[in-house]
């Protein structure tokens, strides 16, 4: 037999010019940017490599970021700690468990000149995630450069200043929403004025993201907050080509990666056509350029190495979905703040993807699969209906204060948690293919009171070297100025920050006139009991809350807390939507609280339980004034519990304090509500024979 | 109505100009991704692809298993922690092995060593004839790059013979091609599948001459490295191969493509690194519509069975919780043109093998190390 003849045969090629959507054609580099705002993307220069961090002081976080760059990371992003973010000093009573924990202490520009120390900042690009007290650290940031000998237009970098979202998702506001909005239309006359390189915005999904919401939810909310900026820069009196290019947008990036990259490309679309009825002149006005974060939500405390894929297929979706800069998170996030080796991989995700995969000699290069172009078009149509949605509820400002925007991304991760708990979605070493082993890791450690000391010396230094007077003729024209609406925030707070008046100072002088934004509690109720309802774990919670109320003759009364300037409420909201689906009695405290005022309100809402919630590693400092203040309030009986971030050589110790049960990130919302029945059920019987 | 009417349609000519605005020293060529298979332009927006060849879905995370040391704790522990599939590598028959194994709910696939002896095979057989799915393999051809000699050839091929006439399950043969070993010889896609496709066709002429009848299912086993787009690129690019070889041939055939990553890359480099890289294969492998993703001990730098869980989550984690399907990419353009260009310069040089009588011929000439590319 002879063997087969293949001379004559070639392959038979199919080219099509049409993939049936309506999108199709769309390039790089030419609105509406399907393929990216560049024309060669990373065919020219790849995406910055741009690792958010901050912690303990400005000498320490310097030293930091000078290591990586070193290493290889190309611009900087800075993390502010809480006290920093609310307007309040190191020195403030109700921050002391805050100072230097989730970021860096920022006091005086003094403080922020030592963050930069041998940092050129007229090369390097600088991201500063800043929204409350966004006057004196963009103050603090130009007035560092000035005494550097930096001029204006040479710096570049982005502020977030996206107040709007804080006001759904983030918390970290202070002042209202239109007050908080003038403040942002000062920062954009004044950068589009005198720094024309630097970003004044950056608006975020990502904190929508991580509180939940799903991809159509997270686009169209925030190119509904791109809107509004949009609309407050032309009232402001710019032309919408004076500001549009700057602006910026923050993408949080899941586990999903064709839908994230959907997400990118859709974005970029929609940004186009919003930007497009204001008949922009100059085509970069309709460009949407993004940073993006790999998420941190979807990270797990057990089995933390599984992290480094998880981190890996984000950075990638972020990247396919054509990204500008990108942070990923480091394998403990779930756990702790970064520790340096967790740094050094998750820096290490993206130099692999930048030097090993090729995936920069190519754009878009999903783009054309039926599947991605398919979610392309779903995700643009559903957030274009919700963004048409705002629009005729008066515009996003109005929608926040009906609470709309808040009460869907709430709804939407109530749904998500039920779904992991009764097992519909999997997370590996959580609900499914669990691991008989879980390896510890080393965390960082901050030692708060030590911040909080070096942190105050060197504020009291700079107060006794000012000139005080100076100082109260300043923050006085602050104050005059808010009221009055006369004159620019940034230009007044530039000259407090020469004249060495503290964050504190800047931003009192400020609420003096505008007052401290509280939020009102919404909650939502039947949507976890509704997803989950058919589950084991669920039914038995229920059966036991049941059994309690037999026991003590009233429902299990549960008090979710928020202690110091932690405003990430996700967790405490989804605990308290589930436990009063489950049959609780459920209050739910005011964010920002001290431990005086919980137990207060604990006392006088005669609760059985405290629930603290805690994911800025304030908890060793918190918990133990918490069960002080029970102690003089003669409520020991009161249970403490704690949910969160709590690295796991932290649980002994709050267990010896006195702290009755400790739940990490993952836990199974209906197996922990009958963890804690149970323990109380035992206590009333106990106490009862 | 049309949400985009706002916006002007382009092609990729208006994109090349853009480019040439925004780039005035360079030429478009600059930007082209130059390949030994071709210049990838990256400004293409129409499916430029070959052949829409189907695939079976992706359903297997498997261990592979090569060490009689403690095999059935091996097997159970690797079950326990996710896998659905088990590969013994050239292991002697013994009962044992399978204890506690629930055979019929995974998938078995067990490769013979080409020396196999007859009695060997006869128990494999006789394992095999219970109701279990997977595979009973041999690669005739196999080590023919490193070891080749005329007489082992020949030797083997009896083994062969035997192999096919002593294993009696329908189900479990199959036509099976080690292509590993073309990833660790060849540092470029076109000959490393060209090699590849011979491989396959010699087998399937060994078949058709010696009138022994060819199963239905065609499994390849490949290595995938760290490029991204150039391992989902190549993974299509196999597939259309060897179905036109198939079809070709007039034959009725189900390829199945199983990928691991090259242990080669991962020599030497820290967890990490080995995590990253074992992640991007996956996708690859996911995306390129592989049907089994394979990890081993030859991955990891340790022994311990926690690393061994942590690498099996990574296929799990991107099925489970990334909902990545099988063929996601099928329509990229520049995956469909990486592809074409891959599987247009490996025909043309399966056709200059073939022309010189096939891959065995080639080697007995030694001509084959002129297609070796400096590593």
């Amino acid at each position: 037999m002879s063997r087969k003849s293949f001379e004559h045969i070639d392959f038979n090629s199919i080219t099509n010019d049409s993939s049936g959507f309506s999108h199709e054609n769309f390039v790089s580099g030419i609105a509406p940017f399907l393929k990216g705002p560049y024309s060669t993307m990373y065919l020219s220069r790849p995406w910055t490599i741009r690792q958010y961090a901050g912690f303990s002081t400005a000498e320490k976080s310097n030293q930091f970021y000078r290591e990586n760059l070193k290493a290889g990371q190309k611009g900087l992003s800075v993390a502010f700690d809480l006290p920093t973010h609310r307007g309040y000093d190191s020195d403030h009573k109700r921050v002391s468990a805050d100072v230097g924990k989730a970021g860096v202490a920022i006091d005086t520009v003094e403080d922020m000149k030592i963050l930069f120390n041998n940092i050129p900042l007229d090369k390097m690009s600088v991201s500063m995630t800043m929204n409350g007290a966004v006057l004196p650290i963009m103050a603090f940031y130009i007035v560092a450069a000035l005494e550097k000998g930096v001029k204006l237009n040479s710096l570049t970098g982005t502020i977030q200043n996206d107040i709007l979202k804080e006001f759904m998702v983030r918390n970290t506001y202070i002042y209202p929403p239109k007050e908080s909005m003038r403040i942002i239309g000062d920062i954009f006359k004044f950068t589009s004025k005198n720094m024309p390189k630097f970003n004044p915005i950056s608006i975020s999904g990502y904190h929508m993201h991580e509180a939940g919401a799903n991809a159509e939810i997270e686009l169209a909310y925030t190119l509904a907050n791109g809107l509004e900026y949009v609309k407050k820069g032309i009232e402001v009196g710019l032309k919408i080509d004076e500001f549009a290019p700057r602006l910026s947008f923050f993408w949080g990036i899941g586990m999903n990666p064709m839908q994230e990259i959907a997400k990118m490309r859709a974005g970029r679309m929609l940004w186009a056509k919003i930007i497009n009825k204001f008949n922009p002149k100059n085509p970069k006005s309709l460009m949407l350029r993004a940073h993006c974060q790999t998420s941190g939500w979807s990270l797990s405390e057990k089995d933390p190495y599984n992290n480094i894929s998880r981190t890996y297929v984000e950075a990638m979706a972020a990247v396919l979905g054509g990204t500008q800069s990108l942070h990923t998170n480091s394998l403990d996030e779930a756990i702790a703040l970064p520790s340096k080796n967790a740094a050094r991989i998750a820096r290490n995700t993206q130099l692999f993807i930048q030097n090993e995969t090729n995936i920069c000699k190519s754009i878009d290069a999903l783009g054309g699969s039926h599947y991605l172009e398919q979610l392309t078009s779903d995700i643009a149509k559903k957030s274009w209906k919700l963004i048409e949605e705002v629009d005729s509820q008066g515009g996003m400002i109005k929608a926040i204060e009906l609470g709309i925007p808040k009460m869907r991304i709430e709804q939407a991760a109530a749904k998500r948690q039920a779904n992991i708990d009764s097992g519909k979605e999997i997370i590996i070493g959580l609900n499914a293919y669990e691991s008989n082993e879980n390896r510890d890791i080393d965390t960082l450690v901050i030692d708060n009171k030590k911040v909080k000391h070096s942190q105050i010396k060197r504020l009291n230094k700079v107060k006794s070297e000012r000139n005080s007077d100076e100082v109260k003729k300043i923050l006085l024209k602050i104050s005059n100025s808010a009221k009055s609406k006369n004159g620019n925030l940034l230009e007044l707070s530039i000259q407090a920050a020469k004249a060495r008046a503290t964050l504190g100072e800047i931003s009192s002088a400020l609420e003096k006139e505008f007052g401290r934004y509280k939020a009102t509690v919404r909650t939502i109720s039947g949507v976890y009991s509704n997803e989950i309802m058919q589950d084991q774990k669920y039914i038995k919670a229920l059966s036991l809350a049941k059994k309690f109320e037999s026991i003590v003759g009233r429902r299990p009364r549960i008090m979710v807390s928020k202690m110091g300037q932690d405003g990430h409420d996700r967790g405490a909201k989804v605990v308290a939507t589930s436990f009063a689906d489950i049959g609780f009695d459920v209050d739910i405290g005011p964010l920002f609280q001290t431990a005086k005022e919980v137990a207060k309100g604990a006392v006088e809402n005669d609760v059985h339980i405290i629930g603290v919630s805690s994911l800025a590693a304030g908890h060793l400092t918190l918990v133990p004034e918490l069960l002080q203040e029970l102690k003089l309030l003669k409520r020991e009986d009161i249970m403490i519990i704690i949910g969160g971030v709590i690295p796991k050589k932290d649980y002994d110790v709050l267990f010896k304090m006195g702290v009755a049960a400790v739940f990490g990130p993952g836990t199974i919302i209906a197996e922990a509500a009958q963890e804690i029945i149970q323990i109380m059920i035992n206590g009333f019987t106990k106490d009862e024979f | 109505m049309d949400i985009w009417s706002d916006f002007n349609k382009c092609s990729s000519k208006d994109w090349e100009e853009k480019v040439l605005i925004d780039f005035k020293d360079k030429v478009i060529g600059d930007f082209y991704w130059k390949t030994e298979y071709g210049k990838i332009n990256p400004f293409l927006i129409k499916n430029e692809s070959i052949l829409n060849e189907k695939s079976q879905e992706f359903n297997e995370i498997r261990w592979r298993f090569d060490d009689e040391n403690k095999l059935n704790s091996q097997i159970l522990n690797r079950l326990k922690d996710g896998v659905n599939s088990i590969y013994i590598d050239k292991i002697n028959f013994s009962q044992s092995i399978f204890d506690n194994v629930m055979c019929s709910i995974i998938q078995n696939h067990v490769k013979l060593s080409p020396k196999t002896i007859s009695s060997e095979i006869e128990l494999w057989n006789n394992w095999g004839k219970k109701e279990i799915q997977g595979s009973l393999r041999m690669d005739p051809l196999e080590n023919i790059l490193e070891n080749f000699s005329s007489s082992n050839l020949q030797d083997q091929f009896i083994s062969y013979r035997n192999f096919n006439s002593i294993i009696k399950n329908k189900e479990l043969k199959c036509l099976y091609i080690n292509g590993e070993v073309y990833s660790k010889n060849f540092n470029d896609f076109s000959n490393e599948i060209a090699f590849l496709a011979a491989h396959f066709n010699e087998i399937v002429e060994y078949h058709l001459s010696n009138k022994i009848d060819l199963p239905r299912k065609v499994m390849i086993q490949i290595f995938l490295g760290n490029s991204f787009l150039e391992s989902i690129s190549k993974i299509k690019a196999i597939r259309c191969i060897i179905n036109q070889i198939i079809r070709t041939h007039g034959l009725k055939m189900n390829l199945y493509i199983e990928t691991s990553p090259n242990p080669e890359i991962l020599n030497q480099k820290e967890f990490d690194f080995r995590l990253m890289s074992t992640t991007s294969t996956v996708l690859s492998s996911l995306l390129g519509g592989a049907n089994s993703f394979e990890m081993s001990n030859s991955l990891l730098d340790s022994d311990e069975d926690y690393w061994k869980k942590i690498m099996i989550n990574i296929p799990l984690i991107l099925t489970e919780e990334s909902q990545v399907k099988h063929d996601m990419s099928k329509g990229a353009h520049m995956i469909d043109q990486i592809a074409k260009k891959m599987a247009h310069t490996s025909w043309g040089i399966f056709k200059e093998i073939e022309n010189k009588n096939g891959l065995i011929k080639l080697i007995d000439n030694k001509e084959h190390t002129n297609y070796y590319r400096s590593k």
